[in-house]
C-alpha cells in the first residue's frame, strides 16, 4: 500500500464515519430549529431505526423495503409520542431541564431496546451488493454510498422544506419567536411534534444505513450521538448544511488523527477543534439561523 | 396480641434456622459458589453453578467424603466487585466453607484476593484477564507467599502464545497488533510481544480502537501499510465482527485474523455473515469435542458431561465452555478434600501439585507458577467451517 493510497484510505474512511455523524447531526439541528430543543435522545432514534429494521426482516421476515419503511415510521411515531408524553408536558420548563429530560428520554429508550433485544449485536444484511470499490488504491466500502446519498439528499430536502413550503417557514417561524408565532395562529405544539417525528424519522434512516457496515446494539446511539451533536455545533446549531459539514469534520478529524498521530488522540483532537470554534466562531461555522 | 404473635413466630423460624445450621455444620463439608448471576453477562454464573452442581450430586450420590455430605453455598454477586468481597467474608466467616468456586469476572477476582489469603481458603475463578501466571505467582514466589487464587480459564496470555505458535507454523512472520483501548487490550499486546519474541514473530505494528467505535479502516490500513501478514486482537462480539469487516474491505482477506475466545459461538459466525474466512480463534477441547480423536481420553469424559448435564436440567447450557469450568472448579476441590481433608492450606497445597488432572475443559497441570493449568497441548487454534468452529490444520 503506497502512501497516496494510505492517504486516501484515511480520508474516505473519515468521511465514512463523518456522513454518519452527519446523520445525527442533521436531526439534532433540525429540532433545535423548530423548537429550541437541545434533544440528547437523537442517538436513540438512530439505534431504534437500525433495530426495529433489522427485527422485521429477520424475526417476521419481510423484505428489505418494507422493513426500512416500516421502521422508519415505526420511529418517527416514537418521536413523536416522545414529544407528546415527554417534552409537550414539561414544556414550558427552562433549557436545562429540557436537556435532562431528553437525557432522560435516551436512557429510557436504551432501557425499553435493552429489554427487547438484550444486549446481542445484530446486523442487517448489506443494502448494495456491490462489495468494495477502489479508489487510488483506497478501497471503499459500497454501503457507505447510500449514507453519502441519505446525507446530501435530506439536507437538500430540509433545505426545500424550510424555504419553500408553508410548514418550513411556519417552522422557521416558530424558532424565531414562539410568541409572534403563536399570535399568527401557527399551532407550535404541532410544529414541535412534526419536527420530532421528521428528525426521529431521519434519525431511523441513519440507523439503518449504518447498520450493514457496522453492527447495531442497544447501546449503539450515545456514542454517535456525542459526535453527531459535536458536529452540529461545529457547524453552527439549527443550520442544516452546517450540521452535515460538522459531521463531516468530525469523523475526518478522527481518521486522520488516528492515523497520523494514534487511535487513543482521536477524542482529544475532536474536541480540541470543537473547542476551538466555540472560541473562535462561537455561533458555528455556518452562520446560526436562531 | 397481634406483636406477641409475630414474636413466637420469628422466634420459632430462628430457632428453627439455628439448629439447622448446626446440624448442617456437624456432618457437611461446604463449597461456597460466589459467582455473578444476574445482569448482562449473568448466564455465566449460571452456567458454572449448574455444571458445579453435577460434582456435589455425584460425590454424594456415593456416599460423601468420609461419611460427610458435600453443600454448595450458591451466592449472586451481581458480578460486583464490592458484593462479591462481602459474599467472601459471608462464606468463610459465617457459612465456614472450605473452599470457594467463583467469581467470573477479573476486578472481583483481584477485590476478593486478600480475603481469600487472610483466612488460607483457596477459589477457583473464571477471569481470562487475571495475571496470575504472568505477575502475582512470580511476585508471590519472590516474597515467599502462597497463593490462594486459581483461575479455570485459559487466559490471555496463552492464549496469544498458542494463537504464535499457530502463527509461526502456518509461515507467518509479520503480525499486525490491534488492541481494544482497555485493560484487556494492554494486556492481550504486551502477551503478543512476549510470545513473538520467543516464536520468532515479529509484531511489526501496533494499533489501539474505541470498542464504541463504528469503523476501524483507517488502523486497519495502518496495519496493511506496515506490511502486516497476519492480524492479532483480543477484540470480542461487535467491534471483533467490525474488524473483519475492516479487514476484508481493505484486502487483507488472506491474512489471518486471531480474535479472542469470547467469540466461541455460533451467534458469533451468523454477525460475520460473509466475512467468516480466515477468521481464528482459541479453544480448549471442550469447545470442539465432536472433532477430538477417537483415542483421545477427553472425548469421552466430555460426551459423559454433556449427558450428565443434558439429563439433570433437561437443555444444554448457554456455553458447554462455562459449565465446564464450574464442574472442574468443584472437582478439583472435591478430590483434594478427599485426600488432605478440610484445611484450606492443605487443600490449595494438594492442588498445586497435582499434573494431568483429567477436567471436562482439559487435563490441568498445576505448578507453584501456574495456577491456570491449560497447557498448549490442551487447546487449539479453531476456525470456522459452515457454522462451526473446527480446529484449524
Amino acid at each position: 500500500m503506497d502512501t497516496l493510497s494510505l492517504y486516501v484510505q484515511f480520508i474516505i474512511s473519515g468521511l465514512t464515519m463523518g456522513a454518519i455523524y452527519a446523520m445525527v447531526g442533521i436531526g439534532f439541528s433540525f429540532i433545535y430549529r423548530v423548537t429550541t430543543v437541545l434533544n440528547f435522545a437523537q442517538g436513540e432514534f438512530l439505534m431504534l431505526g437500525g433495530m426495529v429494521a433489522i427485527t422485521m426482516t429477520s424475526v417476521l421476515g419481510l423484505s428489505l423495503i418494507y422493513a426500512l419503511i416500516l421502521a422508519i415510521l415505526a420511529v418517527a411515531l416514537t418521536g413523536m409520542l416522545f414529544h407528546l408524553g415527554a417534552i409537550r408536558v414539561l414544556g414550558k420548563a427552562e433549557p436545562v431541564r429540557m436537556i435532562l429530560i431528553t437525557i432522560a428520554g435516551s436512557m429510557f429508550l436504551q432501557g425499553v431496546a435493552y429489554l427487547i433485544w438484550g444486549t446481542d449485536d445484530y446486523t442487517l444484511p448489506a443494502l448494495i451488493k456491490a462489495g468494495t470499490i477502489d479508489i487510488f488504491g483506497a478501497s471503499v466500502n459500497s454501503q457507505v454510498i447510500p449514507v453519502f446519498i441519505a446525507a446530501f439528499l435530506i439536507s437538500f430536502i430540509l433545505k426545500i422544506f424550510f424555504d419553500k413550503t408553508i410548514w418550513g417557514k411556519a417552522s422557521t417561524a416558530c424558532s424565531e419567536s414562539r410568541e409572534a408565532s403563536m399570535l399568527l395562529g401557527i399551532n407550535i405544539d404541532r410544529m414541535g411534534m412534526l419536527s420530532f417525528a421528521m428528525s426521529a424519522g431521519i434519525g431511523a434512516i441513519g440507523g439503518i444505513l449504518i447498520a450493514p457496515i457496522s453492527l447495531m446494539q442497544y447501546q449503539k446511539g450515545v456514542p454517535l450521538a456525542i459526535k453527531g451533536i459535536a458536529g452540529a455545533v461545529i457547524g453552527g446549531l439549527g443550520n442544516i448544511w452546517g450540521a452535515l459539514i460538522g459531521g463531516l469534520i468530525m469523523g475526518l478529524a478522527e481518521a486522520l488523527s488516528a492515523g497520523f498521530i494514534a487511535s487513543y488522540m482521536t477524542d482529544v483532537v475532536v474536541f480540541v477543534i470543537l473547542i476551538l470554534v466555540l472560541f473562535i466562531r462561537p455561533e458555528g461555522l455556518l452562520k446560526s439561523k436562531s | 396480641m397481634k406483636q406477641s404473635k409475630l414474636c413466637v413466630v420469628a422466634i420459632a423460624i430462628m430457632a428453627i434456622f439455628v439448629c439447622s445450621q448446626s446440624v448442617s455444620a456437624a456432618d457437611t463439608v461446604k463449597i461456597g459458589a460466589a459467582y455473578g448471576m444476574t445482569g448482562r453477562i449473568g448466564w455465566i454464573g449460571d452456567d458454572c453453578v449448574n455444571g458445579a452442581k453435577l460434582v456435589i450430586e455425584e460425590i454424594n450420590a456415593q456416599g460423601g467424603i468420609n461419611g460427610k455430605n458435600l453443600e454448595l453455598v450458591v451466592y449472586d454477586t451481581k458480578n460486583n466487585p464490592d458484593s462479591a468481597r462481602t459474599i467472601f467474608e459471608k462464606l468463610i466467616k459465617k457459612d465456614k466453607v472450605v473452599a470457594i468456586i467463583g467469581p467470573v469476572i477479573t476486578q472481583a477476582t483481584q477485590t476478593v484476593m486478600p480475603i481469600a489469603e487472610k483466612y488460607k481458603i483457596p477459589y477457583a475463578a473464571v477471569s481470562g484477564g487475571i495475571q496470575i501466571n504472568a505477575k502475582i505467582l512470580p511476585d508471590y514466589k519472590k516474597q515467599g507467599k502462597k497463593s490462594y487464587t486459581w483461575a479455570m480459564s485459559i487466559g490471555t496470555p496463552r492464549q496469544n502464545e498458542v494463537k504464535t505458535i499457530w502463527l509461526r507454523q502456518q509461515g507467518f512472520k509479520k503480525l499486525g497488533n490491534i488492541e481494544p483501548l482497555s485493560q484487556m487490550g494492554e494486556l492481550s499486546a504486551v502477551t503478543y510481544e512476549q510470545a513473538a519474541q520467543q516464536y520468532g514473530l515479529k509484531v511489526i505494528a501496533q494499533e489501539k480502537f474505541d470498542n464504541k467505535g463504528t469503523d476501524f479502516t483507517t488502523q486497519m490500513s495502518k496495519l496493511k501499510a506496515a506490511g502486516a501478514d497476519c492480524i492479532g486482537t483480543m477484540a470480542s462480539g461487535g467491534p471483533a465482527v467490525t474488524l473483519v469487516k475492516n479487514r476484508d474491505q481493505v484486502g487483507m482477506q488472506k491474512a489471518p485474523m486471531m480474535v479472542s475466545d469470547a467469540n466461541l459461538s455460533k451467534k458469533f459466525i451468523g454477525l460475520l455473515g460473509e466475512n467468516t474466512a480466515n477468521v481464528y480463534t482459541v479453544g480448549a477441547k471442550i469447545s470442539f469435542p465432536q472433532h477430538l480423536d477417537a483415542s483421545d481420553p477427553q472425548k469421552k469424559i466430555i460426551a459423559d458431561f454433556q449427558k450428565k448435564f443434558e439429563t439433570k436440567y433437561g437443555k444444554g447450557p448457554k456455553s458447554w465452555f462455562f459449565a465446564s469450568v464450574g464442574y472442574d472448579s468443584a472437582l478439583m476441590f472435591v478430590k483434594a478434600i478427599e485426600q488432605v481433608g478440610t484445611d484450606g492450606e492443605k487443600i490449595r497445597d494438594w492442588v498445586e501439585g497435582q499434573s494431568k488432572f483429567q477436567g471436562v475443559q482439559a487435563a490441568y497441570s498445576w505448578s507453584e507458577l501456574d495456577h491456570r493449568g491449560i497447557g498448549v497441548d490442551q487447546c487449539s487454534v479453531l476456525g470456522i467451517k459452515g457454522d462451526d468452529w473446527v480446529p484449524a490444520k
